[in-house]
């Protein structure tokens, strides 16, 4: 319930936050540059003149929608390894245990920097890059819980009832798997999150001026002397999204 | 130990082949058709692809990394023309005083807060809570702005200590929070033991069962955790170097992928995956001598 509420929330907010920015997020004003916040540019203005809330809104949107996107690459990737590791598929399972193995001798970040490296600076390999780097971790967890659920007595049973393999995948293991998956995908979307705000406020993201949470802050930090509610709004952002996320997962994962 | 030290080694050499794969093979291709399309004579092509090793084949193009590696030798940088064992070399220093400080500050803090956050206290809960999602990119940034412009008590770069602090603070405030919540459930768990409930009976006074008898049985997933923390201490370095312009490795990876300087990303990942294996086969080692479990479980 809590998840799903979370969820719609954040769809909402990827769908509607552009709709209330007051200004063109690319709109530049050098006159009126570094303004504090007043009734017309509620967040003020930055280095640019341009309008710090309409970017806000717009960056939002963007860093959501590309959280998300990265966060789908690592579950769909991480529930394909998982499944090959933790089921019984011979040469298929060894490999990918090796393979993941491998991946995990390097943190997510640095992975994450080496992928950009070979893709090129620019947001979309930025979430090619940090979506790949949550594979290895998210298979690990899927492995656990797979080899968990193959020895609980209701597989035991299935099978002994005669069920098809196909139909205990479908309907007793995937049934089962199911919660501890989609806790670990609220996980997965923290890190996505945090590590492409890295990534863009590293100046990986190409085009700074393309609306960012990750990227205002790199702006931000530039400025950060004259002008440091630059960086305020975007971090106190990305901070309530994960916390968001975090107080929606929590309960599962002690469970 | 002989087991874990084969399977430790095997997925390093994965790993390291894997990033020949990806910096060296897959770029290779991707630089000569650059050099194809720049409308270059065949003969400056050719003498580019030759300088860069490019010309042999895959395989030894393999082998020549292979003993490179095992020499210390990780190629020439494709920007000034020094070989990066030299570059590591040089900005190793500031990023291991970097990574050390934060990791004692981590060690420390994470340590106090876990044993107040296993007393379930809000406040300590809180701070896990900060340590674990605030992006640690906004801390520095919102840090330096506080006490460097507002209050000017440090400054913000610096190799000396008063330069340290905020760079060794804030890492390591990022780095507490995993080790305290893992600490904390560690102890929750081993209080609701029926050990910590004989203990109490017994009459010993709280500080020695919580010292003597719960922490004890708290340390091995806690030692696991330092190792992973470890890691993210290690992408963390990037991103604090970057914030506070320290001279060290972390900003000069981020360099190098800014220009595609494939052998220096190639060296520096490849000096990672060798640490961050040691660095895990440590913290195996330490937990098999002090969990007798573990030593007879294998």
């Amino acid at each position: 319930m809590k998840r799903a509420a979370v969820l719609v929330i954040l769809a909402g907010l990827v769908l509607l936050l552009p709709n209330f920015a007051p200004y063109d997020p690319m709109l530049t004003d050098p006159i009126n540059r570094l303004q504090s916040p007043s009734l017309a540019h509620v967040f003020g203005t930055d280095t640019f003149g341009r309008d710090v809330f309409s970017r806000w809104l717009h960056g939002g949107s963007r860093t959501l929608l590309s959280a998300a996107v990265a966060t789908s690459i690592g579950a769909v990737g991480g529930v394909l390894f998982g499944v090959s590791m933790g089921g019984r598929f011979g040469f298929v399972s060894a490999f990918s245990t090796l393979l993941m193995q491998a991946l995990l001798t390097m943190p997510g970040l640095v992975t994450g920097l080496v992928m950009v490296t070979l893709l090129g600076v620019g947001s979309p390999s930025i979430v090619l890059a940090v979506g790949l780097s949550q594979v290895a971790p998210m298979s690990f967890v899927l492995r656990a819980a797979v080899e968990q659920i193959r020895s609980a007595d209701y597989v035991t049973a299935a099978v002994s009832a005669g069920a098809s393999p196909f139909r205990i995948a479908r309907d007793v293991m995937a049934r089962n798997i199911a919660p501890v998956l989609w806790s670990y995908v609220g996980v997965v979307f923290a890190y996505c999150l945090l590590n492409s705000a890295a990534l863009s406020f590293l100046g990986l993201s190409g085009d700074p001026s393309i609306p960012d949470w990750g990227a205002m802050l790199y702006e931000g930090r530039i400025a950060f002397r004259e002008a440091p509610l630059l960086s305020l709004f975007p971090g106190a952002a990305i901070t309530l999204t994960v916390l968001l996320i975090n107080w929606a997962t929590q309960d599962r994962l002690r469970g | 130990m002989r087991q874990s030290l084969i399977r430790a080694s095997f997925s390093a050499w994965l790993a390291l082949t894997l990033l020949f794969v990806a910096l060296r093979v897959l770029p290779g291709y991707a630089l000569e058709t650059t050099l194809l399309g720049s409308g270059a004579s065949q003969r400056v092509i050719d003498a580019r692809r030759a300088s860069l090793g490019l010309d042999q084949p895959i395989l030894v193009q393999y082998c020549t990394y292979w003993v490179g590696l095992l020499r210390g030798d990780f190629g020439v940088s494709l920007t000034n023309g020094l070989p990066v064992i030299e570059i590591i070399a040089q900005h190793i220093r500031p990023t291991l005083a970097l990574a050390l400080g934060a990791l004692l500050v981590a060690l420390t803090f994470g340590s106090l807060v876990g044993f107040w956050a296993a007393l379930d206290h809000p406040i300590a809960r809180a701070l896990i809570a900060l340590s674990l999602s605030v992006p640690i990119l906004w801390t520095g940034t919102l840090a330096a702005y506080i006490f460097v412009v507002r209050l000017d008590w440090l400054p913000l770069g610096g190799d000396d200590i008063y330069g340290m602090i905020l760079p060794v603070g804030i890492l390591g405030f990022h780095t507490s929070g995993g080790i305290a919540s893992v600490l904390a459930a560690g102890l929750r768990d081993a209080n609701s033991a029926d050990y910590a409930f004989a203990a109490r009976v017994k009459g010993l006074p709280p500080r020695r069962v919580w010292l003597r008898h719960l922490l004890p049985n708290a340390l091995p997933p806690l030692v696991s955790v330092i190792g992973l923390q470890f890691g993210f201490l290690l992408g963390g370095v990037a991103v604090t170097e970057s914030l506070f312009a320290r001279p060290g490795i972390g900003r000069t990876l981020v360099n190098a992928v800014f220009n595609q300087d494939y052998p220096v990303v190639q060296g520096i990942g490849a000096y990672i995956v060798l640490v961050y294996t040691l660095v895990t086969l440590i913290t195996v080692w330490i937990n098999r001598s002090i969990d007798p479990r573990i030593r007879i479980d294998s």
